[in-house]
């Protein structure tokens, strides 16, 4: 597996197809969020305890979730990049902490903007939304240590670092809060058996989730391919990019 | 050299030299002392409502005095040369990143959950509930010692380290405040806490078993 799988690790390469996914994800996500926002805000039935402000769901839900998988994204990375060594994961780790950083803030966000008329408050300090709030932590905590070595590899690897011991936390840190405290609903979707919400306020809130995994790939490509220029840039094959582009 | 004699070798080195700059490691006390003098002052001297406070205040000056030391626990002997000699020296290297987050549990954290009997004096806290608190604040400042080596070594080239270091602590710690909490909670109700206080213990054996790893990691990364 891995010699096939070695060519990738070539920066060139890596550089090409990751502009190449970003070039065919990016409108498929900007299509799918369009489809998916309008058919939940516009078209969906109102709930019939919460009015139309569940609408909300179509854009927190979406991020809630991918605020976690990025984070999980995160730390296999970082951690396939300390255990083999490999560069262009460092690059990727770094190109995955801002988008995650604001999928969570946005989470936040508009959790507190459907918890003011659903619960009559902004802020409760209830499960779900402490463990957010110190996920974003993480995020900045990530980025923050990258930030404050002069050594761009070394920075790189020690936020490696960082988010695998955060993931071996973050369970940890959501069953505590569990236990301390919760008035979050429970688990609609991911349940094993049938979802517990209606099929026409499903198909959009699906539609969406995966619109926005794509968009969370488009972007990392995009910002994975920057990365990769940037440490490279004293690179031939950087320097006759440059000439072929000007 | 066994394993375990080089351990106490190390050990008893770093207590030694601790001892001939004793000036240092009253700070961190110092610090703690005026944390829980400020609560008095900002809240009124009213004995009830401090006494209920008492062990969150304890949990908070034990965090932030932690928080003002954690930043030596590597850096002397990174930048003396110490440390790489040490890590050239075959010995493995959780060992030596386990010696010292030993000796600097016994060397800070431990003064601090000694000066916790502050809290019954100035806070009114009750003496019984003072042992309950000094419990979960041995097992927590395991805890903060671990998790606080990994953020002390990543961050031990680095001169903007002290608020960085905050952010890399503090959400880790949030577990172990949680159960704190919870022991002291039903410990105030008096009601069984030995639970919380074994998930806490738990938590701090699972850091001392894991954290050295990622420290030695650290440490290797910075020794370049």
């Amino acid at each position: 597996m891995f010699k096939w799988l070695h060519p990738y690790a070539k920066p060139e390469k890596a550089y090409q197809i990751s502009l190449t996914l970003y070039k065919w994800t990016l409108p498929l996500a900007l299509i799918g969020l369009l489809v998916g926002s309008i058919w939940g805000l516009v078209f969906a039935p109102a709930d019939y305890q919460q009015g139309d402000s569940f609408r909300i769901m179509y854009i927190h839900v979406p991020a809630a979730i991918w605020s976690m998988g990025v984070y999980t994204s995160m730390g296999i990375a970082g951690f396939c990049a300390l255990v083999w060594q490999i560069r262009l994961m460092e690059l990727s780790v770094l190109a995955m902490a801002p988008i995650g950083a604001v999928f969570t803030a946005i989470a936040l966000f508009t959790g507190s903007l459907w918890g003011k008329p659903m619960w009559g408050t902004w802020w409760v300090w209830d499960a779900r939304l402490t463990s957010e709030l110190i996920l974003l932590f993480l995020y900045l905590g990530v980025f923050a240590l990258f930030q404050s070595f002069d050594d761009k590899r070394t920075g790189a690897k020690a936020a490696c670092i960082l988010a695998v011991i955060g993931v071996i936390n973050v369970p940890i840190i959501h069953y505590s809060v569990e236990w301390w405290n919760t008035l979050h609903q429970g688990a609609s979707i991911t349940k094993f058996d049938k979802p517990s919400i209606a099929g026409p306020m499903l198909w959009p809130l699906l539609i969406n989730i995966f619109s926005v995994l794509v968009l969370f790939i488009a972007f990392t490509s995009y910002r994975f391919a920057t990365e990769v220029l940037r440490a490279d840039s004293h690179r031939k094959w950087v320097h006759q990019l440059i000439k072929q582009k000007v | 050299m066994s394993y375990v004699n080089f351990v106490k070798q190390m050990i008893s080195r770093d207590l030694q030299i601790a001892a001939t700059q004793k000036h240092e490691f009253g700070l961190p006390i110092l610090f703690f002392v005026l944390v829980v003098i400020l609560f008095p002052i900002t809240l009124g001297p009213e004995g009830t409502q401090l006494a209920h406070l008492a062990p969150a205040v304890g949990w908070i000056a034990l965090i932030l005095s932690m928080l003002i030391a954690l930043p030596r626990m590597f850096v002397e002997d990174y930048e003396n040369g110490w440390l790489e000699q040490l890590f050239l020296s075959g010995q493995p290297h959780i060992l030596i990143v386990l010696a010292r987050i030993i000796s600097f549990w016994l060397l800070y954290s431990l003064p601090l959950v000694v000066s916790s009997f502050l809290l019954v004096p100035f806070l009114t806290l009750p003496l019984e509930l003072w042992f309950v608190l000094v419990q979960t604040l041995l097992c927590g400042s395991i805890l903060i010692a671990c998790i606080g080596s990994v953020a002390s070594a990543l961050l031990v080239a680095s001169r903007k380290g002290s608020g960085v270091m905050a952010l890399l602590v503090v959400p880790l710690l949030i577990p172990a405040l949680i159960f704190a909490t919870a022991a002291m909670d039903a410990a105030q109700m008096s009601l069984p806490y030995t639970s919380p206080l074994m998930i806490l213990l738990a938590l701090s054996v699972f850091a001392l078993t894991i954290t050295p790893l990622a420290t030695a990691q650290a440490l290797k990364l910075n020794l370049g």
